[in-house]
């Protein structure tokens, strides 16, 4: 079991969930369902520790929400979603918030970070790109969202390649005075994924 | 108008193509908690250890039995050939919105398990609005001949699944298969057509 961090960074505030979140990670819901990169509705939880509320650092209304739970039949390998209402969200703040629930699943001690991405979902594969993460498996037409089946991206990571892309890209949270931006939404798409 | 309505209705609806329970002499039928003991001595052969992480044990296995099979989509399948267990497989997990679920087997001898394993997954495309199965293979010698046997049938390799698996206290990666509904029937096709699901 995994359990959300509670930090406050320059520009985003994680914290677990709380029941008293509950209506706001709701209304969350419902803005991630109509999201077709986001596997439609899923039902609230604020009692999985590994549920984690992100905020802009200051407070206020929730951005996001990063879930932490373990991969079924893999131990300490860490099953991670994350989605960020960007209509509310500054750019670096999820990618601030990611970077602190990764750390912390590395310090409790997860062997790897996974993710499953579904294709279209092409923010959240730029990223990856930029911290050259590839994806090693395809699953074809493993999801259904918006009207149709798309193809599943599997990434996965540990510690030692988190560190590298920390190293690599120390400012993670916000784009390096002349780095990649790796929250730009206008930068172009790279290559077509090998997987 | 109706009645020309209905006729037309009529005169296009396709014939049912039937179950097959058996064939060239292996016959199907629904894996039973009192299997629970079959299902034992099959996961202490080969490398099906590494395949199912499942204590083998009679009581724990009947009891995983009797929970799949009321699980939604789940199938547990028992295959026979002269009386005796060549396999078993069950489709778990489904993902009902995405029409998919993942496939569990053990057989005896997998290289020789091309038809009943074809035949248990043409029971589970027939029985179910399945659009696709999956399977992960730990990457051993000890399980290499499952990833032989299910691109026999027709899965494709999809990727891996990088150092997931600790055995041993070393990590190995899983290799991830996949099986469309149209991948089987095209298999269907070409290697055995009286498996075909469309009449």
């Amino acid at each position: 079991m995994f359990t959300a961090p509670e930090v406050v960074g320059r520009l985003a505030a994680v914290a677990p969930a709380t029941p008293d979140d509950l209506d706001e990670l709701t209304d969350l819901a419902w803005t991630r369902s109509l999201h077709p990169a986001l596997a439609g509705w899923q039902a609230t939880r604020v009692d999985d520790p590994g549920t984690a509320v992100v905020r802009p650092a200051h407070g206020g209304t929730v951005i996001g929400t990063i879930s932490s739970r373990p991969l079924p039949g893999y131990p300490d390998v860490a099953n991670v979603s994350i989605f960020t209402d960007t209509s509310t969200a500054r750019g670096g703040a999820a990618l601030e918030a990611y970077a602190a629930v990764v750390s912390a699943l590395f310090d409790q001690g997860a062997r790897l970070v996974h993710h499953e991405v579904l294709e279209l979902n092409r923010p959240i594969r730029r990223i990856f790109r930029g911290m050259r993460l590839e994806p090693s498996a395809r699953y074809r037409q493993h999801g259904y969202v918006a009207g149709r089946l798309w193809d599943v991206l599997v990434y996965s990571f540990d510690q030692r390649f988190w560190e590298d892309v920390l190293d690599r890209i120390p400012n993670f949270s916000t784009p390096r005075a002349n780095g990649p931006d790796l929250t730009d939404p206008a930068r172009p798409e790279g290559p077509p994924d090998s997987a | 108008m109706l009645e020309a309505a209905i006729v037309t209705v009529r005169g296009t609806t396709p014939d049912a193509t039937p179950a097959i329970a058996e064939l060239d002499g292996i016959t199907l039928d629904r894996l039973h908690p009192d299997h629970a003991g079959l299902v034992v001595g099959l996961l202490r052969m080969r490398g099906h250890a590494q395949l199912l992480d499942l204590v083998p044990e009679e009581r724990n296995i009947a009891s995983l039995i009797q929970t799949m099979a009321g699980q939604p989509w789940s199938l547990p399948m028992i295959a026979v050939r002269d009386g005796e267990c060549v396999g078993v497989a069950a489709s778990v997990l489904a993902d009902v919105k995405s029409l998919n679920a993942s496939l569990l087997t053990m057989f005896v001898e997998p290289g020789e398990s091309t038809l009943p394993l074809a035949m248990m997954l043409r029971q589970l495309y027939w029985t179910f609005p399945l659009h696709r199965l999956h399977i992960q293979i730990p990457d051993m010698d000890l399980t290499r001949e499952y990833v032989d046997l299910l691109t026999s049938v027709g899965f494709d390799v999809e990727g891996r699944l990088v150092d997931h698996l600790i055995a041993a206290g070393r990590p190995f990666d899983v290799i991830a298969l996949g099986q469309c509904r149209a991948d089987f029937e095209a298999w269907c096709d070409i290697h055995e057509p009286r498996l075909r699901l469309e009449a």
